[in-house]
């Protein structure tokens, strides 16, 4: 259960539209980056509270960070405003 | 349409807003009712609504100002646009910084840092209601990532195409949505900006603003969405104005 469902939903949508006029990168860089943004938000943790918590536990995992990512590589996949592949 | 004939039009609307804008703001200032204290009062219950008290002062206490705020920001980019924009709009001295090659490093680390500066930025507005941060902050980071890429790639040739219409567009997105909000509370309450969302006065609750979030933040953290959209859009513009500016005799 995520009780900050508002800023994981919002984060997405926003960093979609911000990654909407982003080029679409080889596929390479968006893994890489996905583990280096796993790692970072292990570190920054429970930054503001954002955290994914399972049943009773809470991963020390900051959800926005990481759903701000995949909202930004949605976006900048999906062919239109970026303007195509590099 | 004629440009003539849409730049009428345009006018028209332009009116109409300020006429509504005015209205709506002479209303409120008629129907205020002054509470003696009331800088008191919110100090013991700003942290009822959101955890960060500063939030709570900064958009639900004293919205006005941070409406104005805001303002001064579409003003300082029609400023700059003034005075540097010109090289963005004639053709053969178009801004393109020619000499920018980004070294192997900058092509290397610069758009994952990039990126990953993004996703901080985002990560800073929607904290905003909850720990130091928010749309100011957030919008000055997006901003300063986009930034960066143009530091580094230019203006042309930068994957992140981020253009003037797009830039002005979240700009003016931002300051709409601050706008309409503030048009929710007059709807309900008869107040602009009234927190309608939360409603600690009782005044009127409007249910879908009601941020899902177990604070009682209420339109706070949509605020801070607008703030940092249109940060994000004025610096921008400006930053590739600047970028773009040639120098003139």
């Amino acid at each position: 259960m995520i009780d900050f469902i508002g800023a994981v939903v919002a984060s997405f949508v926003l960093g979609f539209i911000i990654g909407l006029r982003i080029q679409r990168l080889p596929a390479m860089i968006y893994i890489v980056l996905f583990l280096v943004i796993l790692v970072l938000s292990y570190f920054v943790g429970d930054y503001p509270f954002y955290t994914f918590q399972v049943g009773r536990d809470i991963l020390p995992i900051n959800s926005v960070l990481i759903t701000s990512y995949l909202g930004i590589v949605v976006g900048s996949v999906l062919p239109g405003g970026g303007g195509g592949s590099e | 349409m004629k440009f003539e004939e849409a730049n009428q039009y345009r006018n028209l609307a332009a009116l109409a807003a300020f006429l509504i804008f005015s209205g709506v703001i002479l209303h409120t200032f008629y129907s205020l009712e002054v509470i003696p204290g009331i800088s008191y009062l919110y100090s013991l219950i700003a942290p009822n609504i959101a955890p960060n008290a500063v939030t709570t002062i900064v958009f639900d206490f004293r919205g006005y100002d941070t409406l104005g705020e805001t303002l001064i920001l579409i003003t300082s980019v029609i400023t700059v646009s003034v005075v540097f924009g010109r090289g963005a709009f004639i053709e053969e001295e178009k801004a393109e910084l020619k000499h920018v090659v980004p070294t192997p490093i900058q092509a290397v680390f610069g758009t994952p840092v990039i990126l990953v500066l993004m996703c901080f930025g985002l990560l800073l507005i929607f904290g905003g209601h909850l720990t130091p941060g928010g749309g100011f902050q957030g919008g000055s980071v997006l901003a300063t990532a986009f930034f960066i890429s143009v530091v580094i790639y230019g203006v042309r040739k930068n994957p992140f195409h981020y253009g003037h219409d797009f830039l002005i567009g979240m700009e003016t997105l931002g300051a709409l949505i601050f706008l309409l909000m503030g048009l929710a509370g007059v709807a309900v309450s008869g107040y602009y900006l009234y927190n309608v969302g939360s409603n600690i006065w009782g005044y009127g609750l409007v249910g879908f603003l009601q941020y899902m979030d177990p604070t009682n933040a209420g339109i706070l953290p949509y605020l801070n969405v607008a703030v940092g959209l249109e940060v994000f859009g004025s610096l921008s513009v400006a930053a590739v104005f600047l970028a773009e500016a040639r120098k003139h005799d």
